[in-house]
């Protein structure tokens, strides 16, 4: 009991140095949800138009995701230099997983008959993407988003190991300094977080569902 | 005047022949049926004609002009396309789906919305259902709504595969007899792919039976049932299935004769001049009359029914 009213006095205490590493955390993976998304899609349609770079992307994709996050980060200090911006790189290219597989997965699952009938009423190309497969791929790749979302805050702790700030420098700064409660303090917030942003998506996942599925 | 015709196209899927010397010309207005087993190359038709598939060879050309040359989109959008599985996007509302087209051209929303409402009402739907989502329609109610959606851009050509093929029988019969009417309404070219030999006397002005990517028969509905050179082909086909057909699709009132043996019209059983021949003949037979007097909706005389002379009334038809 007392363990936890020591987490709570050291947030009142230091709520500036926790507030600061709090914005930098939502500030670095925001930036990587957004390079992720728009990447990702486009990756993702790139994918179902062309079967040879749906093989290449997808094992490639495949391939990185099997390195430790760890690993990841460290090879990426040696290449840009320790900072915000290999974080960064790191967070994204481990962060695109779940939304090509979900475009490429989404997009290919749509009925043929519809694809069949809206080409056949003289549909485009385009117009194919943006008015039939991506509305009706849209729960599957917000599926993957969310799930993006969750392990890119997640991974952002550690990016504080390659000095891109955030939640893991509490949690680093406990660990080296025998410090337990600023561990527990700032997986605590990274948690909240995570738990927090997950409610709002998993609330808009279900409204788009219903709209487009209508279950 | 032609609007589609195909000389000698050819067809080939991974070395089987769908289409070989195929040969067929479509004038403006009629409704054609094009009626055959499935693998007879009926669909493969319907795509040639909507640029979904290539001929081989051959030279197929739609309002004149050949469908190389044709910009394929331009060319889709000249034909409305309704399929057996209605193809509905289920993320749009029955009114963004009957103005699906409408909408890929961007044509005025307000010229969208009351278009749709012209639409729905064609179809025997009522306005309501227009905000409402294609899976709280039952699979009759959809179908009509793939039906508005092929009117929708106006086009002059309707290609239909199918599309009754997945709704019950008697919303099948209503949805045929609708399509007829919309067919006489409007006044469009109709091409209609089924394998239901009553759907295709039903509906057909024309039919055209397919053998194997080959024509069978090509003729005008009453020639197509009642001239007697058949091939073997379509004698086993049709057993006398076209000629039930046919009987059901001709109404009593198109068999009328004036003259019997002097005696008052009520002396005989009445048959409503609706009734087809074909149950005129069943009310005969029950009531052990030749004569039936037929009425009209208001119950007033129109003249006899007299099984003795069908044949010269069908054969003038």
């Amino acid at each position: 009991m007392s363990f936890i009213l020591r987490v709570i006095e050291l947030y009142r205490e230091r709520w500036d140095f926790f507030l600061q590493l709090f914005i930098e955390h939502i500030y670095l993976t925001f930036i990587a949800i957004v390079i992720i998304t728009i990447l990702g899609l486009i990756l993702g349609i790139i994918m179902t138009r062309n079967k040879t770079m749906a093989n290449i992307i997808m094992t490639t994709v495949n391939f990185i995701y099997t390195i430790p996050s760890i690993a990841l980060f460290g090879f990426f200090v040696s290449i840009t230099g320790i900072g915000f911006k290999s974080a960064l790189i790191a967070l994204v290219i481990y962060g695109l997983l779940p939304i090509i597989r979900n475009t490429y997965v989404g997009i290919t699952e749509v009925d043929p008959f519809l694809i069949e009938s809206a080409i056949g009423m003289g549909t485009t190309n385009s117009q194919l993407l943006y008015k039939v497969q991506l509305p009706l791929a849209l729960p599957v790749i917000f599926a993957g988003f969310r799930t993006m979302v969750i392990m890119t805050i997640a991974l952002g702790a550690i990016a504080s190991f390659i000095g891109a700030g955030g939640l893991g420098v509490a949690i680093w700064r406990g660990i080296t300094t025998y410090f337990p409660e600023m561990t527990v303090a700032g997986s605590l917030l990274v948690a909240l977080l995570a738990i927090f942003i997950d409610l709002i998506l998993g609330g808009i996942e279900k409204n788009i569902r219903k709209k487009i599925l209508g279950t | 005047m032609s609007i589609i015709t195909f000389a000698n196209i050819k067809k080939t899927y991974e070395e089987v022949k769908v289409l070989e010397d195929f040969n067929l010309v479509i004038d403006e207005g009629e409704f054609v049926v094009l009626l055959g087993p499935s693998g007879c190359g009926k669909t493969t038709i319907l795509k040639l004609i909507n640029g979904l598939l290539k001929p081989d060879e051959g030279e197929l050309t739609v309002k004149g002009v050949s469908v190389e040359k044709w910009n394929p989109i331009e060319l889709r959008r000249n034909m409305g396309y309704v399929i057996q599985q209605v193809g509905l996007f289920p993320h749009l509302t029955i009114e963004g789906n009957i103005c699906y087209t409408l909408n890929l051209t961007k044509v005025n929303k307000d010229n969208q919305h009351s278009r749709a409402k012209e639409l729905i009402a064609l179809v025997g739907l009522d306005d309501s259902y227009l905000s409402r989502y294609p899976r709280e329609l039952s699979g009759g109610q959809q179908q009509r709504v793939g039906v508005a959606r092929a009117l929708a851009a106006n086009p002059d050509i309707i290609l239909m595969d199918e599309p009754f093929g997945a709704v019950d029988e008697v919303t099948r019969r209503t949805l045929q007899e609708e399509i007829s009417n919309i067919h006489k309404k409007l006044g469009k070219t109709i091409i209609f792919v089924t394998h239901d030999i009553e759907e295709a006397i039903k509906l057909g002005s024309r039919i055209v039976l397919l053998n194997k990517g080959r024509i069978d028969r090509d003729k005008q509905k009453k020639d197509f049932v009642l001239s007697k050179e058949k091939t073997d082909y379509a004698e086993n086909f049709f057993g006398s299935k076209d000629f039930m057909a046919y009987l059901n699709s001709v109404k009593v009132n198109s068999c009328l004769e004036y003259d019997t043996e002097s005696k008052a019209s009520s002396a005989y059983p009445t048959i409503s001049e609706e009734s087809s021949v074909l149950q005129g003949i069943q009310k005969c037979i029950e009531t052990e009359s030749n004569i039936l007097s037929v009425v009209d909706n208001g119950g007033v005389y129109m003249g006899y029914f007299i099984i003795d002379s069908i044949y010269k009334h069908l054969l003038a038809l």
